[in-house]
């Protein structure tokens, strides 16, 4: 059952984690076009 | 200065693109808009419910346990690491032929989601590995052939990730294509060599029972959707990243 929700929670970090960086990055480049 | 966000080609090696109009068409704003309107919820509720049938659903397998469950979320990884590497493959073939900037884009933003389920399917496997066969790892060929394909395109987004030009974007372009290559050698990895890892028996008798096997095909339908989803918003970026070096260039 350890192994099992370590694998999940592994991925759940990664995805979330990929997700936020994507949004970040997305983020700042729409706010620097604004600003140009 | 905003040099750092915007896309790092070299002014005087740039292409005739970047370009302040989005080279995918249909992935303006306002389609694209419409497009995660749909795509979000739909990848969510599927997600969740290949997560319900993982956990609840598939039965309890008789030897490795709740262990085994782990399998739901690491072969859809797999699955969805080789289509990002045959979609890299595929834009690096179509950008070193036609020149285009949609298409080695595209190969960028493919790859940066496949070394993530990569990451995904070398993380949960050793967890599973740990369980199943006592040790986190061993140089088995298809964990080793596995693994030389992480580095391949580690290395394929640590040349991007340099400042660019148009001579590494096509020098990335053939490492995607060539890195490519190490897909099917995992995939006969392991029936051509002795092997621990276990071969995977869908639709055989003897193979993944009913239950299993369409959680299984659920797991691989929501990472399906994850990876469009995710792809989506990427080529997205790379498209804003060119119009911000556009307006930039054209300030001077």
């Amino acid at each position: 059952m350890l192994n099992m929700l370590a694998a999940y929670a592994v991925i759940a970090v990664l995805l979330v984690g990929y997700g936020i960086s994507l949004w970040r990055r997305t983020r700042a480049v729409n706010r620097a076009l604004e600003r140009e | 200065m905003q040099t750092s966000l915007a896309y790092p080609y070299a002014k005087e090696n740039a292409p005739a693109q970047p370009t302040a109009q989005p080279y995918w068409k249909f992935l303006g704003d306002e389609t694209a808009r419409k497009i995660y309107r749909v795509l979000a919820p739909l990848t969510f509720l599927v997600i969740a419910g290949a997560l319900y049938m993982a956990v609840w659903y598939a039965p309890r397998e008789a030897t490795m346990g709740d262990a085994q469950r782990i399998f739901y979320f690491h072969v859809p990884s797999a699955w969805i690491g080789f289509l990002a590497f045959f979609v890299v493959f595929v834009a690096g073939v179509l950008y070193l032929w036609k020149g285009a900037r949609k298409w080695d884009a595209l190969a960028l933003a493919s790859a940066e989601i496949g070394v993530m389920f990569t990451t995904l399917v070398l993380l949960t496997g050793p967890i599973w590995a740990k369980a199943a066969w006592g040790a986190f790892w061993v140089w088995d060929a298809r964990l080793t052939t596995t693994l030389i394909l992480w580095f391949i395109y580690i290395g394929y987004l640590t040349l991007r990730s340099t400042v660019d030009d148009i001579r590494k974007a096509r020098l990335a372009a053939v490492l995607g294509i060539v890195g490519f290559l190490d897909v099917p050698v995992i995939y006969i990895s392991v029936t051509i060599w002795r092997t621990q890892h276990p071969t995977l028996v869908v639709n055989e008798p003897g193979g993944l029972e009913p239950a299993m096997r369409a959680t299984l095909m659920v797991a691989l339908a929501s990472f399906t959707l994850l990876y469009t989803f995710l792809l989506v918003a990427r080529i997205r970026l790379e498209q804003k990243r060119d119009a911000l070096a556009s307006k930039l260039a054209q300030e001077g």
